[in-house]
């Protein structure tokens, strides 16, 4: 044991070090585990995934259904990973219904920027969208606008994601002049399919791309519909350029993308 | 706390450093360490003024004898984890908080040390707490320079495993 080495490295047994890394978060363990040998080790031992990963897992994933916990998981670490790396960034169909009755759907288009989501939605409402996402929990606030006249008001909107990270489902209540209007005309819930992982734009001051529709190649590329582009991966600097330049033959090319992934999804 | 009869109450037991110095202190105090009770209840028998030795250092002995003093009559707060604050006031009130901010960064891990020899898993998780918030916003640069840790232990080609490996734990995040 050399003098000059650290408190930490000398004195410390393993046992010792992982109650210090229980306290640390996600992003803490991954700093540390980046220093040297000894903490990647107590990272990503065993012991380490049912005392700090496992505590970590349970407060970040939230299950719509508690009985789809898996029992003894592979590695809490890799579920962890999993809600980490979650992205809403893209578009998504928003089906949803009041709780008075009555359906509706529309369009969305997010865009995560760390734990924080912005986005817009054009049709039939206009909407305004800011949110947090927190593990697979979404709390999100629309200030949303009729098209035709100016009613205004705000949904506030929670939902759970699933670990795909391509579907989610929540409920949502409505406030207007500053109050919750308790009534079933105006709260309700939905679930969203994501339809595009296109990386979008800043929302703000964009034009929302035409929706992608199933409908058959060639009436797409008659009305123009070019669908947004990206295919899985994120980061396509087409998402909105698609919809500008209006090339019949990448609407052609990709409408049967956007029902590939509708079915899939 | 320990329902103990008067007498044993305000009897004085005797506690010894590793540097031979000794703290008299009330039963209750040396009590809060079930390790301690457990040589009190060995010993005693044999005579009331034995002293107990204990294999640490005076000073650290000191700070956990003002630990346990503090807390026979105050219930430790539990401590969440992970942190969700560094402001450990907040989370365990003002005397733990001033208790564990030790100037020498020694004596935090001295602390862990005697918390764990002692078995005062409150005090361990105390220590453990600051050492992790001490941590807890340094990058690795800084984590090395603050435990003067050797960059070299790991090859080049560990270094980028690992980078690949923990990549997603330090980019942005739902978390």
């Amino acid at each position: 044991m050399m003098a000059e080495q650290s408190a930490l490295e000398i004195e410390l047994e393993d046992d010792l070090l992982l109650i210090l890394l229980e306290y640390l978060d996600v992003r803490a363990l991954g700093r540390a585990a980046r220093t040297c040998r000894r903490l990647r080790d107590a990272v990503t031992s065993p012991a380490a995934d049912t005392k700090v990963w496992k505590p970590i897992h349970r407060r970040l994933c939230h299950y719509c259904d508690p009985d789809s916990e898996p029992a003894a998981p592979p590695c809490y670490r890799s579920l962890v990973r999993e809600i980490c790396t979650l992205s809403l960034t893209g578009y998504w169909r928003v089906k949803g219904c009041y709780d008075s009755s009555g359906a509706y759907e529309y369009d969305m288009r997010l865009s995560q920027h760390g734990k924080w989501v912005t986005g817009t939605a054009t049709e039939p409402w206009i909407f305004e969208i800011t949110g947090k996402l927190h593990g697979n929990s979404f709390v999100t606030h629309q200030r949303g606008r009729d098209r035709n006249d100016d009613d205004e008001w705000t949904n506030i909107c929670s939902a759970v994601v699933a670990p795909s990270g391509l579907f989610m489902k929540g409920t949502w209540i409505q406030e207007r002049d500053g109050n919750i209007l308790f009534s079933n005309d105006h709260t309700g819930s939905f679930e969203c399919r994501k339809i595009s992982t296109a990386a979008a734009a800043p929302p703000h001051h964009q034009p929302l791309p035409p929706l992608l529709t199933a409908t058959p190649p060639a009436a797409a590329a008659a009305d123009d519909q070019s669908g947004p582009s990206g295919d899985g991966s994120s980061t396509s600097s087409s998402s909105s350029g698609s919809n500008s330049s209006g090339a019949s033959s990448s609407a052609a090319v990709e409408s049967p993308q956007g029902k590939r992934r509708r079915t899939d999804a | 706390m320990e329902t103990a009869p008067m007498e044993t109450e305000q009897r004085l037991v005797k506690l010894s450093s590793s540097q031979g110095d000794v703290f008299e202190v009330e039963f209750g105090t040396a009590c809060y360490a079930d390790v301690v009770k457990q040589m009190i209840d060995f010993t005693s028998e044999s005579s009331d003024a034995e002293t107990i030795p204990l294999n640490l250092k005076t000073t650290v002995l000191e700070k956990v004898l003002q630990y346990c003093d503090y807390h026979r009559d105050n219930e430790p707060k539990e401590i969440p984890k992970p942190l969700p604050t560094t402001n450990l006031g907040e989370i365990v009130g003002d005397w733990d908080a001033a208790f564990i901010n030790v100037d020498d960064e020694n004596m935090l891990y001295e602390l862990i040390l005697a918390a764990n020899y002692l078995d005062i898993k409150p005090l361990l998780d105390l220590a453990c707490a600051k050492a992790a918030c001490a941590i807890k916003h340094m990058t690795p640069d800084a984590i090395r320079e603050h435990f003067n840790l050797q960059p070299e232990q790991m090859t080049p080609e560990e270094e980028q495993e690992m980078l690949e490996e923990l990549k997603w734990c330090t980019d942005g995040g739902a978390a």
